[in-house]
């Protein structure tokens, strides 16, 4: 089952497009960044993850509308993915 | 930079200036900037009518404003506050703090009145009382212009109010630049009450530094250290509106003066891509490579700066007009004017509350005030300035309650009488709103934002930086107190040095912070400052700024608490539903809260604590 990924923030200017469609049954984030980095661009796993293999701070990912916690997080058949930058904050300024 | 004066200013007739070398011990224990201001007016200026002359207003340089590097073009703008009645200060950044340590001057106090409208010129050791009739009724970026032409001066930095600061609308900023804005509790009003329009001020003379080559080596490395962390790279690229898209997504960017859930899909239209169609490229303030803000244009309309994240979610979200033109041209006309956006556009969402509820009529409102309704929002931003229609009533700000009925009170969302208003994240990231309770300013989230706790951080992560335990799930209450305490102290020095939030432990851990400080004092001023006396000089600070609130009667436990809203109504929809302030949580943070400031259990500082710290 394919899944979409919709991008917002400084991955989208990396990658040059707002919208990726991944090929296959990602079950965690961490899946899901390797196959959109093995289909799209090698750049995507570099960036969204840190030197320990987890989502890098300075990201946030988003399944089905609620934050994902870590690359084992779960994707779930037919949820869209979400991913933005991320700074603290979002809250006054 | 060795030696720094404070100069003295007093505008009414027939009274003489003077000034003063600031004593080292200041430095030594207050830092500079918001910390000398705090000094200054605890020990000399005791509380007075905010609107009355004897209101000092107080120019405060940071102890490295005008280095290069750290974002250093802050200063500070102090004086008891004629919106919230207590304790105003505001942090502003542009060009204005270094050009008068240029001067020659650190601190800048004003008293008095003048009778007619002057400006204030500062050109090295003169400082001249000038004419400003002409100039009053203009708006802040026409003052800057005109007085540019005037002087034949392109370089010339000037501090200027609105047409909202000399009619006193309590929300009252005074800007420099398109934007930048000394913006939250009223010191433009301070200002207008002073018949003060403008302070323009152009020096000549150097920044002289004890270590000059080590301290350029120095603040380079710093800065291409900083340069490669992919936040500060996402931040110069999308300035804070890059915040929108995790804020709505996240579910804590309300609607409706908190009443409402998120805007889901629709508050997508406004994520930070939607501002390139109108962007010229990103600006900076002195002394700043990540040039966080945005220039913008809207075809055949002004060019500005801005719009932050806060105008998106203070009036795109809380108003539910999801239009970016809506928000630039909220912006741009709010600091024409000379006023905070936050308050003001809070105000607008207090009215349309009011109205929804029918606590005022048509007529007191003189139109509908609809949900959505962009454009009767932008009506309402020009009757405040100009305090025209129901613009008068909401001009008073938190004093607007006086003049209306007894139920619009809950609605307004408040912490000493300062405006709080639709916080996004307010009931849901809690050491946030924690933060709020407490914050020596009233509600405002400047004094101590943690917000670290976002990240989703590992929980050892969060230990060491804060040497104790603190939960990395922003919906626990673990820890916070320790949170807030931390980043109280941490932003008291910064602000003090004259630096940027964004370039401290604020949008990430791993940013500057004591270490490099002391680095760099050392450097600078051949100090031998330890981590340790920079950490007390911020709880000096801080514990000055909480005595000041027990002198104006807002110092105790009673007065730390958040708005009802918060604490009673659950957030009604999306990914945070349910989320609320729990009171018993509340109170368990308060104790711990005091303990780790020394204070005692209603919130007093001990007199152990005062003693230690030195503060007289
Ligand atoms: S990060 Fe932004 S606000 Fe801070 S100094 Fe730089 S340009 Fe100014």
């Amino acid at each position: 089952m394919p899944v979409r990924v919709r991008l917002f923030g400084r991955l989208r200017g990396i990658v040059g497009c707002d919208e990726l469609v991944v090929q296959g049954s990602p079950a965690t984030v961490g899946e899901l960044v390797r196959l959109l980095a093995q289909q799209y661009d090698t750049r995507i796993q570099k960036e969204l993850l840190d030197e320990g293999g987890d989502i890098d701070h300075s990201y946030a990912v988003f399944i089905g509308g609620q934050r994902a916690g870590g690359t084992d997080s779960a994707v779930q058949e037919g949820q869209e993915v979400t991913i933005t930058s991320m700074i603290a904050g979002g809250f006054g300024c | 930079m060795l030696t720094r004066k404070i100069a003295y200013v007093d505008l009414s007739p027939d009274v003489s200036g003077r000034t003063e070398t600031v004593p080292p011990e200041w430095r030594r224990r207050y830092v500079g900037a918001r910390g000398v201001n705090m000094h200054l007016l605890y020990s000399r200026y005791p509380p007075v009518d905010p609107l009355s002359p004897d209101n000092p207003l107080i120019f405060g340089c940071g102890l490295l404003t005008g280095l290069p590097g750290f974002g250093s073009g802050r200063m500070n703008v102090t004086a008891y506050s004629p919106a919230s009645g207590n304790l105003g200060d505001s942090n502003v950044g542009g060009h204005f703090g270094p050009e008068l340590r240029f001067a020659g001057y650190d601190h800048l106090v004003i008293t008095g009145q003048s009778p007619r409208p002057v400006y204030l010129l500062i050109q090295d050791d003169r400082i001249e009382i000038r004419d400003a009739s002409r100039l009053w009724g203009q708006t802040t970026l026409e003052t800057q212009q005109m007085l540019r032409h005037e002087l034949n001066d392109d370089r010339l930095r000037v501090l200027t109010i609105g047409p909202a600061g000399e009619r006193l609308v309590r929300m009252a900023s005074i800007i420099t630049g398109p934007k930048d804005a000394a913006g939250r509790f009223g010191m433009g009003a301070v200002m207008g009450s002073k018949n003060l329009k403008a302070v323009a001020v152009r020096g000549s003379q150097d920044l002289t530094v004890a270590h000059p080559r080590e301290l350029l080596d120095y603040g380079r490395e710093q800065l291409d250290a900083l340069w490669r962390r992919k936040w500060v790279q996402a931040l110069g690229r999308q300035g804070t509106p890059l915040l929108i898209a995790p804020a709505n997504e996240g579910g804590w960017l309300l609607t409706r003066n908190d009443q409402a859930g998120p805007l889901g899909e629709r508050g997508r239209s406004m994520y930070a891509e939607s501002l390139e169609p109108y962007s010229l490229g990103m600006a900076s303030c002195f002394g700043c490579t990540v040039h966080c803000r945005h220039r913008h244009e809207i075809k055949g309309g002004p060019r500005g700066e801005g719009p932050e994240y806060s105008v998106f979610g203070w009036g795109a979200a809380n108003l539910d007009v999801p239009d970016t033109e809506f928000v630039i041209r909220a912006n741009d006309l709010v600091n024409a004017y000379g006023m905070d956006v936050m308050d003001t556009l809070v105000m607008i969402g207090f009215a349309f509350e009011l109205y929804q509820r029918g606590i005022i009529s048509r007529s007191t409102a003189g139109g509908p005030l609809e949900w959505g309704d962009g454009e009767t929002a932008l009506a309402l931003i020009h009757q405040i300035a100009r305090r025209e229609g129901i613009g008068d009533i909401l001009a008073e700000g938190s004093y607007a309650l006086a003049k209306l009925p007894r139920e619009a009170g809950p609605y307004l969302l408040r912490v000493k009488n300062a405006i709080v208003g639709p916080a996004p994240g307010g009931r849901v990231v809690k050491s946030f709103a924690l933060g709020h309770s407490v914050a020596t300013i009233g509600g405002h989230l400047h004094r101590n934002r943690p917000g670290i706790d976002v990240l989703g951080l590992p929980p050892q992560v969060l230990a060491d930086l804060y040497e104790g335990p603190a939960s990395s799930d922003y919906r626990s209450y673990e820890g916070k107190a320790r949170m807030v305490w931390w980043h109280e102290l941490l932003y008291a020095v910064c602000d003090s040095l004259g630096f940027c939030r964004f370039q401290t432990v604020f949008n990430s851990p791993h940013a500057p912070q004591y270490p490099q400080y002391q680095r760099l004092i050392q450097l600078a001023l051949d100090w031998d400052m330890s981590v340790e006396e920079l950490r007390e000089a911020g709880e000096r600070i801080y514990t000055t700024e909480r005595l000041l609130l027990g002198r104006l009667g807002v110092g105790t436990r009673e007065h730390d608490t958040l708005p009802q809203r918060w604490l009673e109504e659950p957030v009604a929809g999306g990914p945070c539903q349910g989320e609320v302030i729990d009171q018993a949580q509340l109170d368990r943070f308060l104790d711990q809260y005091y303990a780790l400031h020394g204070w005692d259990n209603n919130g007093q500082p001990r007199p152990d604590t005062v003693k230690a710290l030195g503060i007289a």
